[in-house]
């Protein structure tokens, strides 16, 4: 692989292990996908691996030990900063509301502990996995480098901003850090066009529909970029929900919008092939099908109500809060609204996150069930093979299909806002 | 026993080898519980009972969430991640998992290997070769 002088100088060593294991490490992803060239990197969201899952400690011979925290107190000694703007998010941890989401005082202090180490290397922490959506961060522009841990994220930003990014994981602090990634995959122009036609012949109704959408679309084109023909035109919120739809149910970090989206707005677009290795409708009874997945039938006892995932905005808070306004949730049933920071700042300025918390739930920023530390989180659930969650209702398709295993829930509900805060308030499914 | 040789582009260098095991597209946070490497019967139902620990897992491609590059990574250090993984397609969430973890990996096979093994047949991963022994009753 052709490397410059900046690569060639981390490489060295003298920035210490973590950089040098960091640009070792990009060499390796760029040789399995027989990369050329690096590309500079321009922003990322990343995840960090030190002390994760509890400060375990890395066996000697671990190709990961390049990441050990020592290495990182080495890289803040020697003044390390990381090479492009670069957000930070945790083990689903809402800081301001720890006591309720079963993180005991170790993890908690580990956890800040964390934060600060990545602080002092210039990673910003903004504990949201949909940061894009009004957190007063600038969104890279069309055509800029990136890199993103969080797999709903990816088709926003490629699809709906235009920024190019693969989906990534570990790998994507190591890019920030270094300023550098292996041009592959979607770094490059022939690898976007769309090869599949989707044809969507059903009404969305609500974001709910939108992300069941997305499912059915990203178990049938797997790992393939889909151009989307239909008449409608999502809101933002409706797209998250196709993007945390479509990357649950196959490894998709793009699609297009035929006419709507930056790389297909133009019909004529030398994008947009003329013919299109498959071609597939999605009716009315593909939504059904789906759907029937996760309804579980009327009257059902729920127990644990998630709302938003990915995270609400602004908008939606507003709206669940009238919803729930004056209205008493069942005794024995959880109700979590899971909000961007913003969102929930903005309902404290507002007042009305106290419609909500009157009524017995919880507007939560930065914790999500399927990843916390704490309880319900699934380090919990799986040393605890007695745990279930019980009955989990949902706005979202990626909580219900994620939560089988990681909260061991029982039933799985799916429905609109509406429906399932009616659940929270009668304790039934209807 | 018959043995068969498959040619593949190497995502991870190395070799292992081991009981094969057979899936759908695999999602690490849908699917497989980290600390014991077993399989969710519900998300899974043709998998039950079975163990990643040891294997060499063959299916089409992963997919879903991106932390699954550290749930790999975690089910090796808890000693119950694959010895090897066989891909179609190789997304590159799982690629970082298993170069963390030092788990070989190989994509693209010029032949089929879904099509030619069964679960619990004896696969040995050799940089970009596969080796398959087959039972001759297959």
């Amino acid at each position: 692989m052709n490397l410059d002088k900046e690569c060639k100088e981390m490489l060295s060593g003298e920035q210490g292990r973590l950089v040098k294991g960091a640009m070792e490490f990009l060499i390796k992803l760029g040789e399995a996908y027989d990369a050329k060239d690096m590309v500079d990197i321009v922003f990322g969201k990343v995840f960090v691996i030190l002390d994760r899952w509890g400060g375990r400690n890395l066996p000697e011979d671990s190709p990961a030990r390049f990441m050990s925290e020592s290495a990182f107190q080495e890289a803040v000694d020697l003044g390390v900063k990381i090479k492009a703007t670069g957000i930070s998010a945790h083990e689903g941890i809402d800081f301001e509301e720890t006591s309720c989401c079963g993180i005991n005082s170790n993890d908690r202090e580990r956890l800040k502990k964390q934060n600060q180490l990545e602080g002092d290397l210039g990673l910003i922490s903004i504990p949201s996995c949909d940061p894009y959506l009004n957190v007063g961060i600038d969104a890279p522009t069309r055509g800029a480098h990136m890199v993103s841990v969080e797999s709903s994220a990816i088709p926003y930003y490629n699809s709906i901003l235009g920024a190019r990014l693969n989906r990534d994981g570990i790998g994507a602090f190591l890019a920030v850090l270094t300023g550098k990634y292996p041009k592959f995959g979607y770094h490059l122009d022939e690898n976007r066009k769309p090869t599949e036609l989707i044809k969507v012949k059903t009404k969305m109704r609500n974001y709910t529909d939108w992300g069941v959408l997305g499912m059915i679309v990203g178990e049938k084109i797997g790992h393939n970029v889909c151009a989307f023909s239909m008449d409608e035109n999502p809101a933002p919120y409706e797209q998250v929900q196709l993007c945390s739809g479509i990357s649950s149910g196959g490894p998709v970090a793009m699609y297009h919008i035929l006419g709507i989206t930056p790389e297909a707005k133009s019909l004529d677009s030398s994008l947009i092939p003329d013919q299109y290795r498959n071609t597939y409708e999605i009716t009315d009874n593909d939504m059904k099908q789906m759907y029937d997945k996760y309804s579980g039938g009327k009257g059902e006892k729920v127990d644990f109500i998630s709302l938003g995932c990915p995270f609400h905005d602004v908008f939606a808070i507003r709206r669940i809060a009238e919803m729930i306004k004056g209205r008493k949730i069942k005794e024995g049933v959880t109700l979590w609204i899971q909000a961007t920071p913003l969102a929930r700042n903005a309902a404290k300025e507002g007042g009305y996150d106290k419609w909500i918390t009157d009524a017995g739930g919880r507007i939560l920023s930065g914790n999500c069930p399927l990843i916390s530390a704490g309880v319900p989180g699934p380090v919990h659930t799986f040393t605890n093979p007695e745990y279930s969650i019980g009955n989990l209702v949902s706005d979202s398709i990626k909580m219900v299909h994620y939560s089988g295993l990681t909260l061991r829930a029982k039933k799985l509900l799916i429905g609109e806002p509406e429906r399932c805060i009616d659940a929270a308030v009668k304790g039934v499914w209807s | 026993m018959q043995q068969i040789l498959i040619k593949c582009k190497v995502a991870v260098k190395g070799s292992a080898e081991g009981n094969a095991l057979l899936c759908r597209p695999l999602s690490f946070l849908e699917g497989v519980n980290m600390e014991t490497g077993e399989f969710n019967e519900n998300s899974y139902p043709e998998l039950k009972g079975q163990n990643l620990a040891g294997k060499i897992i063959i299916y089409p491609y992963g997919k879903g969430s991106c932390g699954d590059s550290i749930r790999l990574w975690r089910t090796h250090i808890n000693g119950v991640g694959p010895a090897g993984i066989i891909n179609h397609y190789a997304d590159p969430i799982l690629v970082q998992g298993a170069l963390l973890s030092g788990i070989p990996m190989v994509y693209e096979p010029d032949k089929d290997p879904l099509q030619i093994v069964s679960s619990g047949d004896w696969v040995a991963i050799n940089n970009g070769e596969i080796t398959i022994s087959t039972s001759d009753n297959t």
